[in-house]
């Protein structure tokens, strides 16, 4: 994950348009975690921006995952890595908008390949399925080599 | 940037604060210590980043994210700890102090487990804040672990 991605997105999370983001990943503040500076546009303006930080938790044997978003809230999830997929379940958000009550999220970045992923957000309401709400296809446009 | 309500009675924080302790935090000597305060990522949020050194030695860096949740009536902040473990801490403005409830560590360590918490920032004057924790075993009351004392740069 370390170094530049860029991605994009078109009619996705709700929106109508392309979204373009831009992420910076980095071993902040130490090795022991993963970070994400986060950017999304649409024609030239800032949507929103953002923080992510992952670490494993060794007590729970998981990831542990805090989305700070500019919106103003903090989503806390804990997620695991299967099939080259991070699957984080949202647990609570600090700051919860009255419009995200009562449904359940999930953020997921895919592997595609060292090179591209895709990064989304699941969601659903109760007793229903998780439907995806939004994907971004991102490339890797700087970074660390891949180590094999 | 102009923060958000009620993060602007917290203005006086942005900036950058350098300080130093002497013997606190379990700790033997002296530790200096500098923060870095920005609304980052947004006027909705208070980020804080710090280092702090012993013997010109890098000790620990921690980020940290304070935002007011409308839906509690409290702040809330997030630290995450160059050590591996992740601060969740609430907490209420009164007094000039800042202070915050951790009301669970995420990756906690062992030698934490069955001892409560309390971090805290005092505002001393408009150019000098402490920074400190305070420690509890099992029922008994909260005493002072360390504090830095840091002034405006």
């Amino acid at each position: 994950m370390v170094g530049k991605w860029k991605g994009t997105s078109k009619d996705q999370f709700g929106a109508k348009g392309t979204i373009e983001t831009s992420y910076t990943y980095a071993l902040e503040p130490s090795e022991r975690f993963i970070s994400c500076q986060y950017e999304n546009r649409q024609e030239g303006k800032m949507v929103n921006r953002g923080a992510v930080f992952l670490m494993f938790d060794s007590n729970l044997g998981k990831f542990v995952w805090k989305d700070v978003i500019s919106y103003g809230w903090i989503s806390n999830g804990v997620g695991e890595w299967k099939n080259d997929r991070l699957t984080v379940d949202i647990v609570s958000i600090d700051g919860e908008p009255d419009y995200f009550k009562g449904l359940r999220l999930r953020n997921f970045i895919q592997k595609s390949s060292d090179y591209e992923i895709v990064d989304g957000v699941e969601t659903a309401k109760p007793g229903e399925e998780f439907r995806v709400l939004g994907r971004i296809s991102a490339r890797k446009v700087r970074g660390l080599s891949v180590a094999k | 940037m102009l923060l958000h309500e009620p993060l602007k009675q917290l203005a006086f924080l942005l900036g950058e604060w350098r300080g130093n302790s002497q013997d606190q935090f379990g700790e033997k000597g002296v530790i200096e210590s500098r923060y870095v305060f920005s609304p980052d990522p947004s006027e909705h949020f208070i980020a804080e980043r710090a280092e702090s050194w012993k013997e010109g030695k890098l000790v620990n860096r921690s980020v940290a994210y304070l935002m007011f949740d409308r839906n509690t009536g409290k702040y809330v902040r997030k630290s995450f700890f160059s050590y591996g473990w992740i601060n969740n801490e609430v907490g209420e403005w009164r007094d000039d102090k800042l202070l915050f409830d951790i009301v669970s560590i995420d990756s906690e360590p062992s030698f934490f487990k069955g001892v409560r918490w309390r971090s805290f920032i005092r505002k001393y004057a408009e150019a000098e804040i402490g920074s400190g924790l305070e420690v509890a075993k099992e029922e008994q009351p909260f005493r002072l672990y360390g504090e830095t004392r840091a002034r405006r740069v």
